[in-house]
Formats: structure tokens, sequence, C-alpha cells
């Protein structure tokens, strides 16, 4: 059995739900028989690599469906090897060259050239070329950015890239003006409600369009979470009820904590137990800059107007640090203390003025 | 008379022994003067105020040897004549004790020489006027006469001359007629008829012929330099050889008889007055005795202990039955873990001695930092107990089979030639450099019986005298630095382990200051306490430093000089704790930190305080290199620390700084750009200004990145 969100992810672009004019253009573009390097971007959860899958098939027919994951291994001019998974089908290969951290450079030279070089031997009933679908392009380094672009140029005729990345603002310029860049925005709200009832109808459940609401708006219309959230609900308690409470993810709940921490006490003991939570919260995968939005998003309501710009400000700046930097520890602990500090502050002022 | 002769028995003894020289020098001064020489005596009559000083009986031995020495071409005897007299006139001292101590007195003659010669060399000297032309006037000697005098006086000095007789007669001239050859200066020796003799001062006329020859020069020079200089020139230099020839074979002769009377310090003494030694000071204050050694007596004495362990193998005698506690020797030692080190140390030395008759563990190893003497005390100990060493360290190939070949020769071997012969102590030095491959051979050297004991049962008599050629019968002292090397773990099991504590300050000072007063230093005890604490007591260090100093020129040390100078101070590894501490630790106030720069005058003390603990600060981390480590430990531990931040303002400060080291961090490998590396080290200078306390920190290992990882 299946998660909801891979058993009814849609395979042609035909049957894409929202944004339907976008998988028109996509159609249109494909079946010219060619089409440009792309580069396709957005938010988490709105369906890109589900677009860009249908995108295949359209291209191959069903044999990209047919995966295998690979193990390859890469030796660095510097004797270093480095190990990286690759997906693929016969017709394109899919990795994410960000695993290899900051020897991201080699994999891009060695594996995705080799490919790139390699012809397609049935030229005759298929493309000409093959696709190498790079994902994360944001968390490759300059480096490896400027490896692919004489690559993406010299190959064009055997292959092509289909870069997958959530902001394109660390994607450098001369790689964004080689691509067709095609954003995929959220869904609307309506269309998560629209997804979330079709899906429970496919089930044969009983969604209430309250809870679809609710369930849309708390996952902040990430559908991957939605559903994820629906699914939540429906091992929860299955007679949906309208005002059932949703299920919170738990670092979700965790974070909501160490926030209220963080406002409850201000201390080096404290900043120690903080420290302690974000290194958990860490552990377990949630990317910084998650942690950050999510503490300032619940700092936030702490705080009080004066100090509401000042602390987005603040986190702003530690957060472009935690971009430059490499240990995110560091960075969040340095906006939780100095949120301390200037809380503190302002509670000593204001207790001050009270007093006078 | 008889006394005379027996006196000057010596003197003859003198002349004989030097003719070769003598003569060189009488052609010398035959080749420099050859036709002014004669017409320039002195016979001095005129100044009768002067006491006559003549009289034999009194005349010291070393005045004798003296003039014999003398006879130099270029003597300013004009310049001074009341010294010469009052050197003749100097009372000598009793005969008896001329003999016994003659070398101190020598020394000054010489040094009166040199001084006197080497300030004439090149003055013009104006001879005092009255005087001269008065003798010119009376000295009229015939050529016969002359030539009877020269060839008696080259008599005289090969000792064949006739001996002289009668002094009285002719005592009644004045000093510049003398009965016995003058101490210093050129002299004549004229015989008269009746076969007396006396010795002429001669007055130096040389200089007045350079002087004519200067003024004929400046007509004609076809030369760059005058072919007079030339000659002069060459003459000088022969006579230097000659004066130096003559040092060496004096030296040599007083050697030669006092031997037994000075010891080796009393001759190094002597080379350095003269400031032409250059051997280190580490050496030439090296301790001779086991009294001298500055480490830790308990060290020593255990060293000492286990050496001595060995006599009844080595020497045959027979160990005394040591009356404490029998239990003692029944504990394993699997229960000895919980005694303290030095408990463990004593039952090793109170162990039984095994089938051989040698101690249980036949390798001493001693480990400690450099500088604490511990070569010295291997090689005083042993030569203490009574050893030959033999040394072998790093400087020497220690590949296994040449390793194997000199243990070998070094512990089986002895000297047959030599007057006393020793059995020999191996001392291994710097052992922690050698390869694993010569450690296992020095291993197998060791349990070589064991093995072959093994395979025969019960050692006979017979066989233990074959097998003898092979055992290990001679101790061994192993010395290294670090004793965790990976190499030496077999043999940390099998060794005598001593450790060596850091040598005690106040001992190292009062040494330093006996040898600063010996080169004639001043240096305080304060001074000499910094420069302890600058080369962290390193014995080494601290000599050489002043040895140093001292070359400078600094005769007089203060705390200045010896902050202000830049060596002595170690680049030293320390720990990750050490480094952390010292970081998040305030230094003692009493306790001056000793930094690089000494700016530290007395009342910028206070400025420079800060100043001298950040130097001190990023010296230590730059020596110490781990810097991703060092910095995750600062992150995991400032925390801990007694912070009296009530606005958070310092661990804002902090992170911050963490922040941007871990930015630069980032961008020096993502570029590869690593000189920016030399900006990393302002961080934990950073912390220890924020967060330095007086409290010992209590410092943990930063354990939560890699907690996070697994």
């Amino acid at each position: 059995m299946s998660l909801w969100v891979d058993k009814y992810r849609p395979a042609s672009l035909a049957k894409l739900d929202y944004h339907k004019e976008q998988a028109n253009k996509l159609k249109n573009l494909v079946q010219c028989g060619d089409f440009p390097h792309l580069l396709i971007y957005g938010p988490s959860g709105a369906g890109k690599k589900t677009r860009i899958m249908c995108l295949l098939r359209e291209l191959y027919g069903a044999g990209v469906e047919k995966l295998r994951i690979e193990h390859q291994s890469i030796t660095a001019p510097s004797k270093k090897k480095i190990e990286i998974n690759t997906i693929a089908s016969n017709y394109h290969l899919e990795v994410n060259p960000s695993d290899a951290g900051n020897s991201d450079r080699v994999v891009i030279q060695e594996l995705i050239k080799t490919v790139a070089q390699s012809q397609q031997i049935q030229s005759s009933t298929q493309r000409e070329f093959k696709v190498v679908l790079l994902t994360e392009v944001d968390r490759l380094t300059k480096d490896a950015q400027h490896a692919l672009r004489r690559t993406m140029e010299k190959y064009m005729f055997t292959c092509r890239l289909i870069l997958c990345c959530n902001s394109t603002s660390k994607v450098i310029a001369p790689i964004r003006s080689r691509c067709l860049a095609v954003r995929v925005p959220l869904p609307s709200v309506e269309e998560v409600c629209s997804v979330l009832a079709s899906v429970c109808k496919k089930e044969g459940l009983q969604l209430p369009a309250e809870l679809a609401r609710q369930i849309a708006e708390k996952s902040g219309r990430n559908l991957r979470k939605a559903l994820l959230m629906c699914e939540a609900c429906r091992v929860q308690q299955y007679p949906f009820a309208a005002d059932q409470e949703i299920p919170e993810t738990d670092w979700e709940a965790y974070l909501r904590e160490t926030a209220n921490a963080i406002v409850g006490q201000q201390s080096p003991q404290r900043l120690l137990e903080v420290r302690a939570r974000l290194y958990e919260l860490l552990t377990h995968c949630i990317p910084p800059e998650v942690i950050m939005k999510g503490l300032v998003t619940e700092l936030l309501s702490n705080c009080d107007g004066h100090l509401k710009g000042e602390v987005v400000q603040m986190a702003a700046y530690y957060e472009h640090r935690l971009q430059l930097g490499n240990k995110a520890i560091y960075h969040l602990e340095a906006f939780v203390a100095k949120f301390m500090a200037i809380y503190k502050k302002f509670m000593e002022d204001g207790f001050d003025n009270f007093m006078f | 008379m008889d006394e005379y002769d027996e006196m000057y028995g010596i003197e003859d003894d003198f002349d004989q022994q030097f003719a070769d020289e003598l003569e060189v020098l009488a052609e010398l001064e035959a080749e420099a003067s050859p036709v002014a020489k004669v017409s320039r005596f002195r016979e001095d009559a005129a100044l009768p105020g002067r006491p006559v000083a003549m009289q034999p009986q009194q005349q010291s031995f070393e005045e004798a040897i003296t003039s014999g020495d003398a006879a130099l071409p270029r003597r300013p005897v004009a310049k001074q004549p009341e010294h010469m007299a009052d050197v003749t006139n100097s009372p000598s001292p009793p005969l008896e004790e001329e003999p016994l101590t003659p070398l101190p007195k020598r020394r000054k003659y010489d040094v009166a020489k040199k001084l006197t010669f080497n300030s004439a060399h090149d003055d013009d000297i104006t001879p005092p006027s009255s005087p001269e032309v008065y003798e010119r006037s009376r000295l009229s000697l015939s050529p016969e006469r002359r030539a009877v005098a020269v060839a008696s006086s080259l008599m005289d000095m090969s000792g064949l001359g006739a001996l002289q007789e009668t002094p009285r007669r002719l005592a009644t001239a004045t000093t510049h007629i003398l009965r016995r050859p003058p101490a210093t200066g050129h002299y004549i020796t004229v015989t008269n008829g009746n076969g007396e003799r006396v010795y002429l001062r001669q007055r130096e006329e040389q200089v007045s012929a350079v002087r004519s020859v200067r003024s004929s020069q400046n007509s004609l020079g076809l030369l760059a330099v005058p072919v007079e200089v030339l000659l002069e020139q060459v003459m000088e230099r022969r006579h230097n050889q000659v004066l130096a020839e003559s040092q060496r074979l004096t030296d040599l002769l007083n050697s030669n008889v006092h031997q037994d009377l000075l010891g080796a310090d009393e001759d190094d003494d002597g080379d350095d007055k003269d400031g032409s030694s250059s051997r280190l000071w580490v050496d030439r204050f090296c301790p001779r005795h086991y009294t001298d050694l500055l480490s830790d007596d308990f060290t020593n004495r255990c060293l000492l202990k286990w050496l001595k362990l060995w006599d009844s193998v080595v020497f045959g005698y027979e160990r005394k039955p040591r009356p404490p506690a029998p239990e003692a020797k029944n504990i394993n030692q699997s229960q000895s873990g919980f005694k303290t080190k030095s408990q463990i140390t004593e039952e090793i030395l109170e162990a039984e001695l095994d089938q051989y008759k040698r101690p249980k563990h036949k390798v001493a190893l001693l480990s400690g930092p450099p500088g604490l003497g511990k070569t010295t005390l291997a090689h005083i100990i042993a030569k203490h107990a009574g050893y030959n060493v033999v040394e072998i360290n790093a400087s020497d190939d220690r590949s296994a089979e040449l390793f194997q070949r000199r243990i070998d020769t070094a512990t089986q071997m002895k000297s047959v030639l030599g007057a006393n012969e020793k059995p020999n102590c191996l001392v291994i030095d710097e052992i922690d450099g050698a390869p694993a491959a010569a450690i296992s051979v020095l291993l197998a050297t060791l349990n070589r019986k064991e093995s072959r004991e093994e395979g025969e049962a019960g050692p006979s008599a017979l066989k233990k005298k074959k097998k003898k050629e092979t055992v290990l019968l001679r101790p061994i002292i192993c010395i290294c630095n670090d004793l965790y090397v990976p190499a030496l773990r077999p043999l940390r099991q099998q060794a005598f382990l001593l450790a060596f504590p850091q040598t005690q300050p106040s001992r190292l000072t009062q040494r330093l200051a006996e040898i600063s007063r010996y080169q004639g230093m001043k240096v305080d005890t304060g001074t000499l306490m910094a420069l302890c604490e600058k080369t962290d007591n390193d014995i080494r260090s601290c000599i050489n430093t002043l040895q140093f100093l001292h070359g400078r020129g600094h005769t007089h040390l203060d705390q200045r000089a010896v902050t202000s100078v830049c060596v002595g101070q170690k680049d030293q590894n320390k720990g990750l704790f050490t480094v952390w501490q010292d970081i998040f630790q305030l230094p003692r106030t009493k306790r001056k930190r000793i930094g690089r720069e000494g700016l530290g005058g007395e009342e910028e003390a206070w400025l420079n305080e800060g100043a001298q603990r950040l130097q001190h600060i990023l010296h230590l981390v730059t020596s110490s290199g781990e810097t991703e480590k060092l910095t995750q430990g600062l992150y995991d531990n400032f925390l801990n620390m007694k912070l009296k931040d009530p606005s958070l303002r310092g661990v804002c400060a902090g992170l911050d700084w963490l922040c941007y080291v871990d930015t630069l961090g980032e961008c020096m490998l993502h570029t590869q750009n690593f000189s920016l590396l030399r900006y990393t080290p302002f961080l934990p200078a950073a912390f220890h200004l924020l967060y330095a306390h007086t409290h010992t920190p209590r410092i943990n290992y930063p354990s939560s990145h890699y907690e996070r990882l697994i």
C-alpha cells in the first residue's frame, strides 16, 4: 500500500489537476518533437516533479516509468571516492548532485558528461536525445554550476537537461539564460480542496468541505503536505468530522515549544537548552531555513509591534549568513541569542516605563 | 752561589726547551735592526736616585723566564722606564713557593706583555728626550765587542752561556745595567774580560727608521705599498707566529706540569677568560656529578636504584636483602593498579631478580618534554654506577640490522684497551623516533632468554654457560619525549617507566644565577624566574638564552631584556584541553605572561596586559593547528562558563564571531583561498577576551556535532 500522494499522482500532462494552461503549453512544447533545456522552479509541494515526469512520459511513452536505482562511484582527481545514487530509465537519468556536497563539481563533470556524450542507440523509434534531470540545482556549488555551462551547450544534440529547484536566486545567471524557465506556483486553496475531494472520492471516503478547506489552509497550500495530512486524519478518525482536529507534525509542535522557551526566559542556560532543541530538529533533517522561518513566525506572534520589524530584519540578516555559511547551528543560535537580547531589553524597558 | 745555581737550574732547563725559538727570536732581532742595534745601547747609569734592585737571591723564576721570552724585536721599552723598574723591583715571592704556583703569575706576565705589545704596535713612539741624548753620546762599543756580546747572548739563550758570578760588583749601576736579564724589553749581554756578564737594556729604534723610510717613499712609489712596509708586515707575521708557537708550548708545558693539580674546569676557565671559547654553556656547565643534577630527586633516585639492581649480574655483588615488609612482594601486579604511581615504582625496584639475577624490567624508559636533563641524567647515573656509557641516538642509522648489531656490540662486548675497563651501559636516546622494526629488535633482545629457555627443560649449569653469550646482561636505558608513540607500545609494557616531572623553577633559577655569576653577568632572581617561565623550565633553553644574551654583550640583564628578546620561547604543541583551558581562564594576576612582544614596562603593564593575553592566545592557537575542533569545543563550552552577562550582549558577540568564522570557512573551502585561514585564530582570542574568567573551567569534549551526525 502506498501513500495517497504517490498512489494518485497524475501520470500524464492531460490528467494534471491544476495549472492546466501551463500543462497545455508544455504539451505543445513536446509535440514539436524537441524542447530546450528547462529550469523548473517553484515552492515545494507545488507539483514540479509530477509535471516533469508527465513531460517525460509525454516524450518517451510509458517506458520512462520503468525506473532503476543505480549506485555510482566516481573517483575525483584528488583520488577521493564519491558515491552517488541515481535513478534512471532507458531514456533519462535523475541525479541529485548536491548529495556529493562540496565535490558536486566532479559529479557534474564526470557523470553527466559521460551520459551526455553517449548517443541514443535506437534513434529511429525514439527521440534523438536523452534527458538528464538534476534536482536541487539551487544547492549546487558555484563551481558545479559553472561546470554545467559548457556541457549544456556542447551536448545539446544528444542531451537535454531539466533542472529542478525551489528558487532561481541561487542559480547563476548563465544557467538561467540557457534554460526555459518554468515556474510552478502553489495551487490555490480551492484547487487543493478539489484535489483532496477527488482523492477521497477515489478512496471512497466522505470529506466535508470545511475539513478540506481547513487542511488546505493548514498545509500552507502545499499539496503533498495536504494529502499527507488528509491521510493522517483518515487514520486518526474515519467518519470525518467537520471540526476535526488536524494532527500537526511533531517537528512543528517541537518548534513551537522551542519558540515558547525562547520567549519564556532569556539566559545563557536557556540558550543552551534551545541549542539542544535546534540540534534535535537539524538531526531530523528539518532544513535550517524551515526552522528559521518557523521560529520567526512563532516568535513574531509573541512580539509587540515595535519589535516585529526589528526581529524580521534580524532574521533576514541571519538567514543570509546561514546561506553563506556551512554550520547552520551557529547562525540559528546567533539569531536566537540576538532575539533574546532584544526581547529582554524591550521587556526591561517596558517594565521600567510601567514603574515610572 | 750554590743556592743560586740550584735555582737557575730551572732556568737552564727552560732555555734548553726553548732553544729553537730563542734562536729564531735572536735571528729576527738581528734582521730587524742590523745596524741600529748596537748604536743604541743604553748604558744608563745616569739615574742615581734609583734604588739598585739587583739581588740575585731574590730574582724570581718568573722574571727569569719572562726575560727569556722577552727578547723581542719591537718592544717599546723606552716608553715606560719606570714600569720596567717596577717590574724588576717588585718583590718576588719566596723561593719555596715558586714551583708550586707559577701558573697564575705567568699568565699575568703574559697578559702584561700582550697589552704593552699591542698598544705600542701601531703608535709612533716618541722616545723620552733627555736620557736618550745622553746615552747616545756614551754608547759606542767596538764592533768586535759587539760580536762577542751577541755570540754570548746567543750562547746564553741556548743555555750554554757561562753562569753568572759575583754580580755584586757591578750592581752599582742603575736599572739599565742589569745583573739578570730584564723581565721585559730588549737587552744585550755584555761580557767583560773578567768573565762578568751584564745585561744592557736596548732602546727601540725601529720607529725612527720607519719614519725615515716613509719620508723617502714620498718621492718614488712603484708599489702600492712601499716595500719596507711589506717587509715589516712579513716580519710581523713571522713574529706573531713565533709568539703563538711559544705561547702554545708554554701552555703545553704548563698543562704537563700541573695536570694533576688543575682539573678540567680550571682549564676551561683559562680559555674563557681569553674569550676564545666557543663552547656552549649547556655543555660547559653540564652537571658532572650526581649531586649537581637539577632534575627531580625522586626520579634520579629511582633510576639509580634500578641501575643498581644490575650490580649483582654485572659486577657480581650480592644484593643486600631489604628489611621492609614481605607482603609487598607478594602482592600481584594486578592489584597494584590501586596504588599510587610512586608506590608502583618502588615496588618494581624492590622486586625479585630473575634467574640470571637481572631485574624484572630490563629496560628503563625515561620520558618527558625536551630540556629536562634526561640524557644528562642517564649519562651521569651510568657513570656514577660504574658503567661505560654507549649511546645510540637519532643521528645514527637505526635500521633493524644495524640496530641489532649495535645492541649486541654494546651489551656483549667490553673494551679491553684503556686504563679502566668498565662494563657498558647502553643508552638509546630519542627512541620515539626509531622505526618500529628497530624497537622490535630491541624487544627480541630483551626477551631472548625466555624463548630459548622454554625449549629446554631445566637449565643446567653447563647450558647456561653456553647460552650466556646471548642473554642480555647489561642495562639499557631508553629515552624518549613522547611515551605514547605507537612504535613504543610493546616496549612500554616491558620497560621500567620513569616520567620526568617539570624541573623546579627555584632550583633552575639558582643554577642559572650561579652560571651568570660565573660569567660575570649581573642578573637578579626575578629576571631569571621570568626566563624560566618563558621557556617553561627548559634547562637547555634557559642556558642557551643566557649565553645568547651574554654573547650580545648584555652583562647586566633585567626583566625587560628577557621579555623583549624573541628567543627562548618554545614553539610547543599543547593539547586541545590545555588550549581551551587557557582560553577560558584568565592568567593569574601574579604571573605575568611573557609574550613574544615585550612592550611591557612597569607603567605600561596594565595597558599591555590585554595585548599580551591576546598575543598569547594567538600564539597558542596558531601553534595548535586543530582549528575545526578547537572552534567546536569553544562553541560547546562557552555557554557553560560563568558569565556575568545579563543583557546577553557577550553571548551575541560570541555567536556573531562564530557565524563570521563559519562564513569564512565556507568561503575558504569554496574558493580554495586558504590565505583566509590566518583570520581564524582571532575567534579564540575574541572568546578569551569575552569569556575568560579566573575560575578553572570545566571543559567537555565537543560531542554535540558528532552526535548529530550519528
